[in-house]
Formats: C-alpha cells, structure tokens, sequence
C-alpha cells in the first residue's frame, strides 16, 4: 500500500475508529487499508490507549468526592420563608442561600480538608462497575419503546425470576416516580444479571440490577460510579443496585422502599 | 418537568470536583476551583436554558473560571501547580495490583499537558462527543482531534513502558487492532487484577 494511502486517513478518523465513532463506510475503509498498510497498522497502533481505564482511574475519584446534601434545616427554613412572603423570596435568592449554606457545611463538615481524601471506602463490588457501564450507554430514546402492558411485564417479570430464582412480582416494581419499562437477564461471572428498567417522568432512564452477591451488606450504600448516583443494598443472597443519572435522592428513597421487598 | 437547578447541581457535584481536579491538577487549587464554580453557577443560573445539558453549562462554567481568572491568579501569587501525590486524589481499595494499576494510569494521564489532559478527560472521563468537548472548550473540534491524537501518543509510550511498536516490526500484527481494543500490556495486567478481585472482564 503506497504512503497516500496512510495518509488518507487522518488523526481524527483513527481515533474516532478506536472510539467506535466513526461511520460504517469510513471504518470499513480504515479496515480494508489496514489488511495490508503497516504504516497504517503502526499510526493505529501509537494512538491505541485503553481509554476504559482511563474512566476507570478517574471514576474512583468519585467515591471519595466531596457530597452536597443540603442540610436538612436548609429546606425547612427556605420553605418557611417563602410561606411568610412568597414574592419576597425569588428563586435566584432561594439558590443563592442554598448554594451558599450548602457550602458552608461542606467547609465545616471539612470535605476541603485533607482527611477527605484519605477518607476511602469500600472497595465497588465490580458487577456493579460493569451495570453502570452499560447504565451509561443508556440515552433518553433508549427506552422509549419500552412500554409493557400488565400482561406482557408479568411475563418478563416471570422470566427473570425464574432465571435468577429471586421472585419479583409487578407489585414490587411499582415506584414512585418510576415508571417500570422492560425487565431483562443480564449475565457476569457466569451468573444471571438481572436488570428493571424504569424511567423517570422526564424519560431519563434509571436501573435497578441484582445478581448473586453474599459479601453486599444489608445497609444502603451511596456512590457515584462512572458519573451516575447509585444506591446498593445485599439481601445476603443477592446484591441490589439501582443507578441512573438522577438525583441521589430519588435513588435513595426507592432503595429504602425496594430493599423489604427483596428480603 | 425538568429537574430543578439545585438538584442537578446535587447530581452534578462529584463530577464537577473531577472535572476541578482534572484542570487544576492540584488540590489546593481545585479546592479554590471548586468553590468559585459553585458560587458562579448560582450568580449566572438565570442564564441556564432548562432541557439543555446542565453537565455542559457547569463545565464551561469551570474551564472559563480556571483558564481566565484562576490559573492566572495562581500563577502571580508564586504557587505553581505542583501536582499532589496521586495517593491524594484517587480513592484507595482492597485490591493492591488494582490499585497500582489505577494510579498508574491516572498519574500518566493527570502528567499529560494541560489541553490535552482536560481533552481526554472530558471526552474519555466525562464521556462528551467531541462536538460537545470541543464546544464547552470553546475551540474547534479539529483542535480536540488534536489535543486526543497528542495526548493518546503520549499515553502510549508512558503507559506501553517500552512496549511501543516500532514500525514494521514483526510485533506488528494488523489482527490485533480494532476498535474499542487494547493490546497494551496495561490490559494484560488488569485482568490479571480483576481476576484477582474475583471480578470478570469488565473493563477490557
């Protein structure tokens, strides 16, 4: 293959190629080339990092990354306000307040101080590092289609319970602010993955997972893992994670109302 | 209904403290990012336009804070950007050759030069389209292509440790090249990690 040919291709399509983000024709293309262009072969080559650990390294920087709850008295006060004087209280001075106590905790919670970042938890089981990849592929289409009538969602639910020999009933699915979407078998290590996927009123696609998992506690653990909120729980048979790029607190509500459910 | 600004501030935070530390590549600094981030984004949060990416608006919030008031301030106030121990900044497990590895990467990638390490963390890290990189750096996306391609180089070598192939070698094997795939020796070594852990091939 002549030298033009190498050249044909530039940086930006050999790393949209890497990415997976490049269009058919134009992979095809860089594929056909690559038979037989060592040049090619070797430009490749020099741009072929494993950008998953790259995500990975920095995702756990998240575990031990500063939390933002407000403090439960910041509502309450904010709350009381507007009900003395509603038009006294516009939104941006609502935010303002908030942002600012909300900082202000932090600062004297002392997550700028240094034992925040030698404060380290426990270790993410890795199944659910592996759900919240996939978790993130999830766009606001993803689940569009996804819409079970009652009969078709006990059939999934069935399926699943059988695959993972946990029952889940269309009753246990039910979620406020939830709407329950398709039900799936997964699978890791050989075991079953099962996934409920739901959405929220804005379509925003949210999962709660469980796979075979003795060593998960009873308590409800918060993280952020490759950018989205979770919230996961053990049974101790199965571990539980639900996940989605929504508030924690959503999450933390549902988990709360799940976890008897599955006991 | 969308969800309220403080809200996906909440949602927001962890991230937007990478992103700080992805700039500032010092604590101290990202700590000064931080804050100052958080305090623009509620001073401009009328000029937010509800149903677009929050993510994107807070982001450029932060690289405008870091490139145009705070990097330079540091810069005249003599305290540099000594980068912390990576100790500091990445969460600590169970899993000792894991963790080696984590470090490993995440200080080769925080070594990089600055454009090219905030171009690789957003796209890689934050998982933004290059469009949308290209868009919160406020520079064409040929100059993120760039940033990527240089920055991938640099990736290599460091993290190849002399494993760079050298063109026409017999170590050059077309078949192992396709998307989304690794031959590093780094892969190598995280399976032998992640197998360790009990865990299966999640990243590779």
């Amino acid at each position: 293959m002549s030298s033009s040919a190498t050249y044909r291709f530039g940086d930006a399509e050999l790393i949209a190629y890497l990415d997976g983000r490049l269009d058919d024709s134009r992979r095809q293309a860089i594929e056909d080339a690559l038979k037989d262009n060592s040049a090619l072969q070797y430009r490749l080559r020099e741009l072929d990092v494993n950008t998953l650990q790259i995500r990975d390294a920095f995702d756990s920087m998240l575990i031990s990354a500063p939390t933002a709850d407000l403090p439960p008295a910041a509502p309450s006060l904010v709350r009381r306000q507007v009900q003395c004087d509603p038009a006294s209280v516009s939104k941006p001075s609502r935010w303002r307040w908030a942002v600012a106590a909300c900082l202000m905790v932090a600062v004297a919670a002392g997550w700028f101080a240094r034992s925040a970042f030698d404060n380290v938890g426990e270790e993410i089981p890795h199944w659910q590092v592996a759900v919240a990849d996939y978790q993130r592929l999830y766009t606001l289409e993803t689940l569009g289609a996804a819409q079970p009538d009652p009969l078709q969602a006990a059939q999934q639910l069935n399926k699943v319970s059988q695959n993972s020999g946990l029952t889940v009933t269309t009753e246990m699915v039910d979620i406020p602010g939830l709407t329950f979407r398709r039900a799936q078998t997964l699978g890791i290590n050989g075991q079953p993955l099962i996934q409920l996927a739901f959405s929220t009123a804005q379509g925003v696609p949210v999962a709660l997972c469980f796979t075979r998992d003795k060593a998960t506690t009873d308590t409800i653990a918060k993280n952020a893992i490759a950018g989205l909120n979770s919230s996961s729980w053990g049974n101790g048979e199965f571990g539980f994670i639900i996940i989605g790029d929504v508030p924690q607190k959503l999450l933390d509500t549902s988990a709360q109302l799940m976890a008897p459910r599955f006991l | 209904m969308s969800l309220t600004i403080d809200e996906e501030l909440e949602a927001l935070l962890p991230r937007l403290w990478r992103f700080c530390v992805s700039l500032a590549s010092q604590r101290a600094a990202a700590e000064d990012l931080f804050q100052s981030c958080c305090l623009r984004i509620l001073e401009r949060q009328k000029q937010f336009t509800v149903g677009t990416r929050f993510d994107h608006w807070a982001f450029r919030i932060a690289k405008n804070l870091w490139f145009n008031e705070l990097r330079s301030r540091r810069v005249r106030e003599g305290r540099g950007f000594a980068q912390d121990s990576v100790d500091d900044l990445i969460a600590k497990g169970k899993n000792a050759e894991w963790m080696v590895l984590r470090a490993e990467v995440f200080k080769a990638v925080m070594q990089l030069p600055e454009a090219q390490r905030v171009a690789i963390i957003l796209v890689y890290v934050e998982g933004f389209s290059y469009a949308e990189t290209a868009d919160i750096l406020e520079v064409p996306v040929g100059t993120v292509m760039s940033r990527l391609a240089t920055g991938r180089r640099a990736l290599k070598v460091l993290s190849d440790d002399g494993e760079v192939v050298k063109h026409g070698s017999k170590q050059n094997d077309k078949k192992s090249i396709e998307p989304r795939q690794s031959t590093a020796a780094f892969d190598t070594r995280l399976r032998h990690a992640t197998a360790k852990s009990g865990g299966s091939t999640t990243l590779s």
